[in-house]
């Protein structure tokens, strides 16, 4: 029984490892996705004049917030120990303990690893996933979300048009890229669920108590999506949709920054040999063979102070025009 | 309704055009008042600190807000049209200085038979052998008329480079393919990765000319315009979809704005978006309506309004703004806005892997590498090929960053090419250890392909999206075939361990990124008949609406457009100069 809001989803291309699909809960975007301006400025606005408003929160650049703006705080373009280092807890934001231990299992088959040799696990991919999915209601990238919807036909003929649908032949949906309609929580929700499903279908157990290689060809068929068996358990999800989230989410929690939760103590960095957030490599460098350099992450990168007076050797660099606008 | 006192100038956006604009008409006096939907931003603070890959690479948090609006695309007017949700085949952009803060600064000056597409492809082949539902036409600018304002827009900002030719003679190290400089670039040519540097290897090799991709990157310390030195670059690897943390990269923000605010004739207005121009009953622009951060409606009036967004922006702005005097929108009388709807193409043909060598992509720019003009336009014969235009060829040599590049390295034998698990981590450890080879090519325009009103999808405010119908033709497969097997033979010399290659012309898509150079839609010509505009962005119907950007290009000559659309917005500052500003609103001549 198809469900109309997922069936649109469902015949969903999946998005490739840059593309995640989740829009932002930060007020900047709310009040975009609101209309222009919205009801939530702060300030009564001279006609002409933008009205002195803060909207990013407490954490300026932090992985919550968008873009920092033009500001005099000198540390305002510094990320701030403190609010956005996460701690580590075994308790969800998000998950509750049986989603937490299902993505557990799963994410150790993705990136596999252990105390000598991490993997996505133990970088704390799961926190960076669990933090993800509590932070945004939607998506973490602002994501067009209005509808109707596609939904996909086989063959040549083009059903009946209905309100809210747009049809589309099954081999050409993929050219449009991302239409589904699902945030990233339901997939998750819905995913795992089935994921335990079908585990017990073809296992009569739970997918945490399977052998590794077990474990691994589920996740193959998830992958696949072509398995008749996986294509009615997952109903009317895609399960290469919540596959490729997945999948794409685990590399994001082995190597992004580990401001938001994932590659711990830079351990996904310094397995790859990428040296993180550097602000020069010298032309000799660039085409040393040899090069090496120990990671560094976003938080110990030495701050670009911008007023350092006349023992600034940068102070050529463009600070905001006294007559610029000031959001 | 706010209205705002009338100035001589209001522009939508406030990116490169726009700034451009501003600093020369504001220091010749007059007011101007740009409306940007985005928000302020400046190399410091805001730039310092934005290393982080998930944000700005993977999140595109400098992009324009896709959430608000988007675009739809269709393949062709029998297929349905459906919305880009999440970037995507181009990445445009919103804040003060636009895209041109987060874009690669690939600098190239189109080709002196780019300009006379038609009249040249003609002569040389006969019309037969033109694609078949072309709409192509020349430009109503030549190489020579851009000329100069192509070298004063390199030394105004700084550039980094090689010329081929200079004042007609070829020379060593540069693109010898080029039009003739008058001018060597202001600075010399950016260091390159080791992968760009086996790139170069392999070409020279192959008996080809190689040279280090031009660039508004500052090689070095330069005092560019507004007479305040800049630093060179760092070669960070945060550059495309970053603000350039030490003002290396040029960009609006890095001369132009601030020379503009100095006058103190020159506002920008942000967190406001523009929804029409309002014209009065003959037709003649008096300004321009807009939602200021308030949520409320303003109307700033002016004397000459300038379009200065993106391409899609600008041509949906003329199709939204209609009134008795224009039905269909400005400038749209006889059917000309939307016509000629460009891309590019732009993909990896051929990936090769070097398990015992680190390439140091990840440092550098998309200019860290060298690139070939061999079989770019029409500098090499066509006969007998079946196909007419041409492209660049080069190594995507520097800025990769880890999670957008560890899932892409060539599968060894024997490995079972999963994208996860115990092969695929040990896999990821060779991120470092690849060489794409990337080609970018001309789009011809079709009939076929055009943009218009989306009947489906609106934006926040409830107003039509942009739609653009666009597909490949067999013209572009077998350029990009034979562009392919180019590249395929450059990674022939470099004798890859293992390699991954996609010679055929994939489907186009509005998923796979594409480069950002979407054209057309608004094009500039010498007749109203085949039209939007005349050579200075002036509309026809409208001539104290100017369009500006690459919407102004008839088709796409396939290599980066941002020094052709400066230079042409450089020709029309003179030209306004010179005849419109003791007569605003007169066509120019």
């Amino acid at each position: 029984m198809e469900d109309p809001a997922g069936a649109a989803g469902e015949a969903d291309r999946t998005p490739l490892p840059m593309v995640e699909p989740s829009a932002a809960a930060s007020p900047v975007s709310r009040r975009s996705f609101l209309g222009f301006g919205g009801a939530l400025a702060a300030a009564a606005a001279l006609p002409g004049c933008t009205p002195l408003q803060r909207d990013t929160p407490a954490a300026p650049n932090g992985p919550n917030g968008h873009t920092g703006h033009a500001s005099d705080d000198p540390a305002a373009g510094v990320p701030q120990p403190g609010l956005n280092v996460p701690e580590r807890t075994e308790v969800g934001r998000f998950l509750n303990p049986d989603q937490l231990a299902l993505v557990t299992a799963v994410v150790a088959r993705l990136i596999p690893g252990d105390e000598d040799d991490p993997g996505a696990v133990e970088a704390g991919a799961v926190d960076y996933i669990d933090r993800l999915l509590a932070t945004h209601e939607s998506y973490p990238q602002r994501t067009y979300v209005k509808g109707p919807f596609a939904r996909a036909y086989e063959g040549d003929t083009e059903p009946e048009p209905e309100n809210d649908i747009i049809w589309v032949q099954a081999d050409e949906l993929p050219r449009y890229g991302w239409q589904s309609g699902r945030t990233p929580r339901e997939i998750y929700r819905m995913g795992l669920a089935r994921l335990e499903a079908l585990s017990q279908a073809r296992h009569g157990s739970s997918f945490t108590d399977l052998a590794d290689d077990d474990q691994d060809a589920l996740l193959e068929a998830v992958e696949d999506a072509e398995d008749d068996d996986v294509e009615q358990i997952f109903d009317p999800l895609r399960s290469d949709t919540f596959f490729d989230l997945v999948l794409d989410h685990t590399t994001q929690g082995f190597l992004a920054d580990p401001l938001y939760g994932g590659n711990r103590d830079l351990v996904g960095w310094e397995y790859i040999g990428f040296p993180g957030a550097q602000r020069a490599y010298s032309p000799q460098e660039m085409i040393d063979p040899e090069f090496s350099r120990p990671s560094q992450s976003l938080a110990q990168l030495a701050t670009l102070h911008g007023d350092h007076g006349d023992a600034d050797a940068l102070g050529s660099i463009r600070r905001r025009h006294p007559n610029g606008p000031i959001d | 309704m706010i209205e705002h006192p009338e100035v001589d100038l209001v522009t939508v956006g406030a990116g490169w055009t726009a700034g451009i604009a501003a600093q020369q008409l504001c220091e010749a006096g007059w007011e101007v008042v740009s409306l940007e939907k985005g928000r302020a931003q400046w190399t410091w603070p805001d730039f310092a600190h934005n290393h982080d890959e998930l944000r700005y690479t993977v999140r595109h948090d400098l992009l324009h807000d896709i959430a608000s609006e988007s675009w739809t695309w269709r393949p062709n007017r029998t297929s349905p049209s459906l919305p880009m949700r999440q970037y995507g085949a181009f990445h445009p952009g919103e804040n003060v200085g636009g895209a041109g803060v987060h874009w690669s600064a690939v600098m190239w000056r189109f080709l002196p038979s780019d300009f006379e597409w038609l009249t040249h492809h003609t002569e040389r082949y006969g019309a037969d052998a033109l694609p078949e539902g072309h709409s192509n036409q020349d430009w109503p600018v030549s190489y020579d008329d851009l000329e100069p304002h192509f070298t004063q827009f390199e030394y105004d900002t700084g550039m980094s480079g090689v010329a081929g030719n200079l004042a007609g003679v070829v020379r060593a190290g540069g693109n010898p393919f080029e039009g003739p400089r008058s001018r060597p670039y202001p600075l010399p040519p950016l260091a390159v990765t080791r992968s760009g540097q086996k790139f170069g290897e392999a070409c020279e090799a192959l008996g080809y000319t190689p040279f280090v991709q031009p660039s508004s990157i500052l090689s070095e310390g330069y005092t560019d315009m507004s007479g305040q030195p800049r630093a060179g670059c760092v070669y960070c690897g945060f550059c495309t979809r970053y603000g350039c943390h030490v003002d290396a990269k040029a960009s609006a923000l890095t001369a132009h704005i601030p020379m503009a605010l100095d006058t103190g004739r020159y506002e920008i207005r942000t967190r406001c978006y523009a929804t029409s121009v309002e014209v009065d009953s003959t037709g003649r622009a008096t300004g321009v309506r807009y939602i200021g951060p308030d949520g409320r409606e303003h109307i700033q009036r002016a004397r000459t309004v300038m379009l200065a967004g993106f391409t899609m922006t600008n041509v949906r702005m003329l199709l939204l703004s209609t009134s008795a005097a224009h039905p269909d929108g400005i400038g749209n009388r006889r059917g000309q806005v939307g016509r000629n709807a460009t891309h590019q193409i732009w993909q990896n043909p051929t990936t090769g892997l070097f398990p015992n060598e680190r390439l140091n992509s990840f440092m550098g720019n998309t200019s860290t590498s060298h690139a070939i003009y061999d079989f770019a336009s029409d500098v090499f014969d066509h006969s007998g090929l079946g196909f007419l235009g041409g492209g660049q060829i080069f190594a995507d040599a520097g800025e990769r960053l880890p999670i957008g590049t560890v899932a892409d390295v060539p599968v060894e034998e024997g490995d079972n090419g999963r994208g996860w698990g115990q092969g695929y981590k040990e896999r990821m450890r060779l991120w470092d250890s690849y060489l794409p080879i990337l080609v970018q090519a001309e789009s011809p325009a079709y009939h076929a392909n055009r943009f218009d009103l989306d009947p489906n999808f609106d934006d926040a405010l409830g107003r039509p999206l942009l739609r653009m119908t666009f597909d490949w033709t067999d013209n572009e497969r077998r350029m990009y075939a034979f562009l392919a097997e180019r590249a395929s033979e450059i990674m022939d010399v470099l004798s890859p361990q293992a390699r991954e290659e996609t010679l055929e012309l994939e489907d186009y898509n509005i998923e796979d990124y594409q480069s950002t150079h979407i054209q057309g839609g608004a094009i500039a010509g010498t007749s109203p008949e085949d039209s939007v505009t005349n050579r200075y962005g002036q509309v026809w119907d409208a001539p104290n609406v100017f369009v500006t950007g690459a919407a102004l290009f008839p088709q796409n000559p396939g290599a980066n457009p941002t020094a052709t659309v400066n230079a042409m917005m450089y020709l029309t500052l003179e030209a306004m100069k010179d005849q419109y500003l003791d007569d605003p609103g007169e066509l120019m001549s």
